[in-house]
């Protein structure tokens, strides 16, 4: 044990999104923030010098390899090295995030959606899933806070109403349309009964807080190059400022209550040369990701709390969700489209966000893809024989001609879909890695052949061919319901300000709190409770 | 702002020793019974024409043409509410609020005071300005411009009932009363007469280059005593980090190689292609003044700054904009991504591939709109003095002009993108220097570090 006093008055484990807006928040209100992060400090130019170097370039996961005493989920494949699933969609739910300073918002594609007033009322508008303990009004502010602090571009209300009603325009105007999407938007306008919408994105479409205007690289995942788009580096940034201390290369592995199991004392980290340090304060947030923050509740079990901590409703790891969808990939038989422009997703049929049909299957939205084809277009050249000039010639006509459409479908929280400890394999801390099993609810089965339906169709109407769909479902990498929230503690980890239930001074800053998962991107809600915590947490500490 | 406080400090010095000499003791002025007595003893200022459209407007010319808003306006701030901080070695010297708001700011001053201070440095309480107002060069304003100012000033700025905190520079700078004697040593412009709108071309140009824009402040350097050195006139000053370069007509030193049209386009945008492009407080003049000039007015300064005597330049021997080419290395990449925690520092050719090619481009040529400037053919990269190149990586750009906004996000240790060291600012300088410029000079971290503070 070190003797180093470590002591503020929250403690955060986690520097992503949540974290670091958290920190930020409270240590401008003059509150005193340690964030823990298990990973290291890295600063752009090495991520985009690794990106560089990368042969596999939608490899998003590749320039960001982790370290021994921090790993994160290498890729996407089954098995891999680190997140281990099982059950009969356990392709469906190999996840991939990052453990390290600013956290995963390091690669996404900034996709910043409100939910949808209905989606934090599933159970009594559709009979389906939970009911959240917060309604859409009680999280509006900081969805505005949240869309401020990361710099979100979107379309005017008054133009294009994306059902998530605002008091505030968009900080920032909507990113123009590429030719690509304008192809697309003509196709839908007149051919179909639905609409194509603008994407808000956390990505400048002006200079905006010192960051650049987007220039459409289109590598926004794995990396944006110039900072146009969010990372949760920007918060650390500004909390450290501001007078937060992080310190990187600090996992977590144990939190430690006092004798009546009712308030939480300190958190225990190990270094990579596995000292342990003891980290005190007055109120605790863990924000470590949907994945490893049960882990870590679960990892913290012992003789007072033997299922884990904040775990008397048994709930900790179970109601596994994400946004698992459907993918296909075609040729169309129309006028060139040619997509690349970027950034990679701007362009969303919002359809079939909300309905009465969610009483039976799930809600979904679909993406149509901006990235450049050339990749696919150059393999499927290649496979069909052509050479020379006519080898060119094909890549350029399939670049110009290939469309790529997923969904995000909506799952439910089902307490069989269940994160646990391996009892066998241990990072280099001797933490053991977290197993996941997982069965889409027949919510989201439904939701996806509802999906494949009308990607036919679409495929249909641009005269398509060479469809190559994506086998079984799609992981988003949108893993929440973790530590699920409830008005009641005996089938919920926290309440409706994401405090848990068991301890009043312990908070949970993730979308493993989501009750349900809606369809948009989950990162804007992510943020939004972050600063509703982070809101809760001043009110408690200036006026104690 | 010129760093004229760099010997600004033996002046002042010399400016106590002189006072002393010649009996004249110096006085640090009681600053607050000063004001209070003004205050008391100033009668309402004359109510000037406040309907005289015609002077209004000429005083709104006369206010964007002497760029009046670069200093008294912060980022972000109400105009001509001050605030802005220039620093200087014996600390930050604080603008004024030069609004009409009676209390907080100038709307007390009579015509006759307000000429006092932008003509001759002379406040209303009887203190002294400090020069970093450059009231040598608005000296030469003509009457009519001057009361036309002022009466602009007075009816169609927005008062602001706001009070920038005070200039408190140390010892012996913090006495107002020395400028009186730096005053008497320091070149005036010579007044203009007459109504300067109906000036011939090049005397209008030169009214606009010395009286106005004060083209001199920033690119004439000075002597020991602070003062322009007239036999260097735009031959290229030291600012507080930035370089203000040789803008004489020699083909080699200054841009003797740019045509009139080049010049009035840079004035008007901020950028010429393969030329260069504004940045710092240049980036400021053409946001705030030139950029509002009138084409007739553009091309009279543009044509008398090209007819200014060509001095040659100390360390630029050919002209800064005729350097480099586009770059064709071979291929750097390993297809093996290092370990995440390996933050030694990487090659130049790294630091420039991985901050500096996205938006450059790799070979360097900037993008096909033009909307990033290529790195060859540009005078901050192709001149001999590396100051402006380590400026613009530690500071960025931001220059606002009209709709379009120019903007690199800087490398300092307050960029939200990515902070770059002193050691890699160096190795990418030379690199770049090397590259697209006239050659390596050997920039060190330590260098770096002293421009960082800047």
């Amino acid at each position: 044990m070190s003797s180093e006093n470590l002591s503020a008055d929250v403690v955060i484990v986690g520097s992503g999104v949540a974290g670091s807006s958290i920190a930020n928040e409270l240590v401008r209100a003059g509150i005193s923030v340690i964030v823990l992060e298990a990973g290291p400090r890295v600063d752009r130019q090495h991520f985009v010098e690794n990106f560089r170097n990368l042969e596999n370039k939608p490899s998003y996961q590749g320039p960001f390899p982790s370290v021994p005493w921090a790993p994160h989920p290498p890729d996407q494949q089954t098995p891999n090295e680190y997140l281990h699933t099982s059950g009969p969609d356990a392709e469906a739910y190999q996840q991939v995030y990052l453990r390290m300073i600013g956290g995963t918002t390091w690669h996404w594609a900034g996709c910043a959606w409100r939910y949808l007033p209905s989606d934090f009322e599933l159970k009594s508008r559709y009979g389906q899933g939970r009911d959240w303990a917060l309604k859409y009004d009680d999280l509006e502010p900081f969805y505005y806070q949240a869309e401020v602090m990361m710099g979100v571009c979107g379309p005017d209300p008054a133009v294009e109403d994306l059902g998530s009603p605002r008091r505030q325009p968009y900080p920032m105007d909507a990113l123009p349309i590429s030719y690509a999407a304008q192809q697309f938007r003509k196709l839908i306008d007149e051919k179909t009964p639905w609409r194509v919408v603008h994407e808000p994105q956390a990505r400048n479409t002006r200079p905006y807080a010192n960051r650049p205007t987007c220039e459409g690289h289109n590598n926004c995942m794995p990396i944006c190059p110039i900072g146009a788009m969010y990372n949760g580096s920007y918060s650390v940034y500004d909390a450290e400022a501001a007078g937060a201390t992080f310190i990187p290369n600090a996992v977590v592995y144990k939190i430690e209550r006092d004798e009546a199991n009712k308030l939480v004392t300190a958190v225990h980290y190990l270094d990579p040369d596995k000292g342990s340090h003891r980290v005190t304060g007055k109120y605790f947030v863990i924000a470590a990701h949907c994945i490893e923050t049960a882990k870590l509740l679960l990892v913290s079990a012992d003789d007072k709390s033997p299922t884990g901590v904040a775990n008397s409703s048994d709930q900790v790891g179970r109601n596994m969700m994400d946004h698992t969808g459907v993918q296909v990939t075609f040729i169309s038989g129309d006028k060139a489209l040619w997509p690349g422009r970027g950034p990679l997703e701007t362009n969303v049929i919002d359809n079939f966000r909300d309905g009465d049909w969610r009483n039976e299957r799930g809600a979904y939205l679909v993406h149509m893809v901006d990235d450049n084809q050339v990749d696919l277009a150059t393999q499927m050249a290649i496979a069909k024989g052509y050479v020379g000039r006519e080898l060119e010639e094909r890549i350029r006509y399939l670049a110009a001609h290939t469309v790529r459409l997923f969904s995000h479908n909506e799952a439910l929280p089902d307490p069989n879909n269940r994160l646990t400890l391996n009892k066998t394999r241990k990072d280099a801390l001797g933490i053991p890695h977290p197993d996941v099993y997982y069965k889409l609810p027949e919510y989201t089965v439904r939701s996806c052949e509802h999906t494949r339906k009308v990607f036919r169709e679409l495929i249909g109407l641009m005269h398509g061919t060479d469809e190559q769909w994506t086998p079984g479902y799609f992981p988003q990498d949108h893993p929440s319901g973790s530590t699920i929230m409830g008005v009641d503690p005996k089938d919920s980890v926290v309440d409706g300000h994401c405090r848990t239930h068991n301890h009043e001074n312990l908070f949970i800053a993730s979308s493993s709190v989501f009750s349900t998962v809606g369809t948009g991107n989950i990162t804007l809600t992510v943020a939004a409770l972050a600063l509703r915590v982070a809101d809760t947490l001043k009110k408690e500490l200036n006026h104690a | 702002m010129p760093d004229i406080f760099k010997t600004f400090r033996s002046f002042l010095i010399a400016g106590s020793v002189l006072g002393a000499l010649y009996g004249a003791p110096v006085q640090a002025a009681d600053e607050k019974t000063a004001d209070s007595k003004a205050a008391e003893a100033a009668p309402p200022p004359a109510t000037p024409a406040a309907d005289d459209e015609a002077l209004l407007k000429r005083g709104a010319d006369v206010a964007i043409a002497a760029d009046c808003m670069a200093c008294h306006t912060t980022k972000n701030g109400k105009p001509f509410a001050g605030g802005l901080k220039i620093a200087t070695p014996m600390g930050n010297v604080i603008s004024t609020n030069i609004t009409p708001d009676p209390e907080h700011g100038i709307g007390k001053y009579t015509e006759t005071q307000f000429d006092e201070a932008v003509r001759h440095g002379i406040r209303a309480d009887g203190a002294n300005l400090y020069p970093v107002m450059p009231y040598v060069s608005y000296a030469g304003m003509t009457d009519q411009d001057m009361k036309a100012l002022y009466a602009w000033f007075m009816h169609r700025v927005q008062p602001v009932a706001t009070t920038p905190p005070e200039t408190a520079l140390t010892f012996p700078a913090n006495v107002r009363s020395a400028m009186k004697v730096w005053n008497l040593l320091a070149a005036s412009e010579t007044p203009e007469t007459g109504d300067s709108m109906t000036f011939d071309s090049l005397r209008r140009g030169k009214y606009l280059a010395n009286a106005l824009e004060h083209c001199g402040t920033c690119h004439t350097p000075r002597n020991f005593m602070l003062g322009e050195k007239t036999d260097r006139y735009l031959g290229g000053g030291q600012l507080a980090g930035w370089y203000a370069p040789n803008i004489t007509s020699s083909e080699t030193g200054g841009i003797g190689d740019w045509s009139e049209d080049d010049l009035v386009a840079y004035l008007k945008t901020g950028r010429v292609h393969g030329r260069a492009q504004a940045a710092g407080s240049m980036g400021e003049v053409v946001s705030f003044s030139t950029s509002k000039l009138s084409d007739t007015d553009l091309h009279a300064l543009a044509a008398y700054i090209k007819q200014v005597p060509a001095l040659d330049d100390e360390v630029d021997h050919k002209a800064r904009d005729s350097f480099g080419q586009p770059m064709n290395d071979p291929d750097i990449r390993t297809a093996v991504p290092k370990r995440i925690d390996n933050l030694d520092q990487m090659s130049a050719l790294q630091i420039f591939d991985d901050n500096c090619a996205a938006c450059h481009g790799r070979n360097g040529a900037g993008t096909t709109d033009r909307a990033v400037p290529s790195l060859f053919s540009n005078s901050v990269v192709g001149s001999a003095r590396p100051d402006n190149l380590i400026m613009v990586i530690l500071n960025g750009v931001d220059r606002k002009v009209g709709d379009h906004h120019a903007f690199m996000h800087g490398f300092n240790d307050q960029s939200q993108v990515e902070r770059l060291s002193d050691a890699e600012i160096a190795s990418l300088v030379n690199f770049l220097m090397e590259k697209f410029g006239s050659g390596s000079v050997n920039v060190t971290a330590e260098k770096v570090a002293e421009f960082r503070k800047q």
